[in-house]
């Protein structure tokens, strides 16, 4: 048996297969032969850090609402329809003032229209409420991306 | 939208512009139970003038566009509303084409429109 109780949990942990510290402590209930005196609980595997290591989780409690009209819009494009309308659009896309949740739709016939109808968007709802869009927030797509776009919004300070 | 009325799939653009219509006057969980138009404008919505999507109407012909013994009304089906205008956009039945009128009688408890089916100029693709 080891010497001290941490190197005995670090020598288990080993042995184990780099068990996690949760199981780790049930297992050593369960079974006999593991007499380890002390476990612990802040014990660094620096194997475990670097293959385990995963993303940290994004927070759920602290969901962003906006606390005026215009201050966050949400937008996607939805598309391509496998048919066409009438009008020949096969896409639409949806942007979405977070504060009042109100939708506007734009029909797209290419996916490149985006563009053109967020510049669209950005002078009626400007106008009609007279705040100015301060974030837009988007799943960064292709169309989303381009350059043109994104000059545009470094111009507006979005 | 669509399946309720046994409309084609070719008008879901009318049905997206109108779902989002209606959408924004129906209240939401994450307003407290408000409406987004109502939030948007700060005023307190009417919903009056809504109308069965897809339900048969009559639109009004203006008498200078008719003669006397000519029928004052075509069919039409209610496909949406217009922004900015109290009018309403409605297809004809005979030629498939979008007009706007305010004039607009509403049959809504009838079943799927005649005619909207039969050649449809965009069904033979």
């Amino acid at each position: 048996m080891a010497k001290s109780s941490n190197e005995g949990a670090t020598l288990w942990h080993q042995r184990l297969s780099h068990l996690n510290m949760a199981s780790f402590l049930k297992l050593e209930k369960m079974v006999n032969g593991m007499n380890l005196k002390e476990v612990s609980m802040h014990h660094v595997c620096e194997a475990n850090i670097e293959s385990k290591h995963q993303r940290t989780s994004f927070p759920k409690d602290e969901a962003t609402k906006a606390s005026k009209l215009l201050e966050l819009v949400h937008n996607d494009v939805c598309g391509l329809m496998k048919t066409t309308s009438h009008g020949g659009a096969r896409y639409f896309v949806t942007f979405i003032d977070d504060f009042s949740r109100k939708t506007h739709v734009y029909l797209l016939k290419a996916e490149g229209e985006v563009f053109d109808k967020f510049k669209a968007y950005k002078a009626l709802v400007e106008n009609q409420t007279g705040m100015k869009i301060k974030t837009l927030q988007s799943d960064n797509g292709g169309k989303f991306a381009s350059k043109k776009f994104n000059d545009f919004l470094h111009e507006c300070g979005i | 939208m669509i399946r309720a009325q046994g409309l084609e799939l070719e008008f879901w653009a009318k049905v997206v512009n109108t779902t989002v219509y209606i959408k924004n006057r129906c209240p939401t969980k994450a307003l407290d139970s408000k409406a987004p138009q109502e939030t948007w404008t700060r005023t307190k919505l009417n919903v009056s003038h809504l109308r069965v999507f897809g339900c048969k109407t009559y639109a009004h012909i203006l008498d200078e566009k008719k003669s006397k013994l000519e029928s004052k009304s075509i069919p039409c089906v209610f496909l949406g509303y217009c922004e900015g205008t109290k009018a309403y956009r409605l297809m004809c039945v005979e030629t498939k084409r979008i007009i706007k009128s305010r004039n607009v009688v509403f049959l809504e408890g009838t079943e799927e429109v005649e005619g909207v089916h039969d050649n449809h100029p965009l069904q033979s693709k």
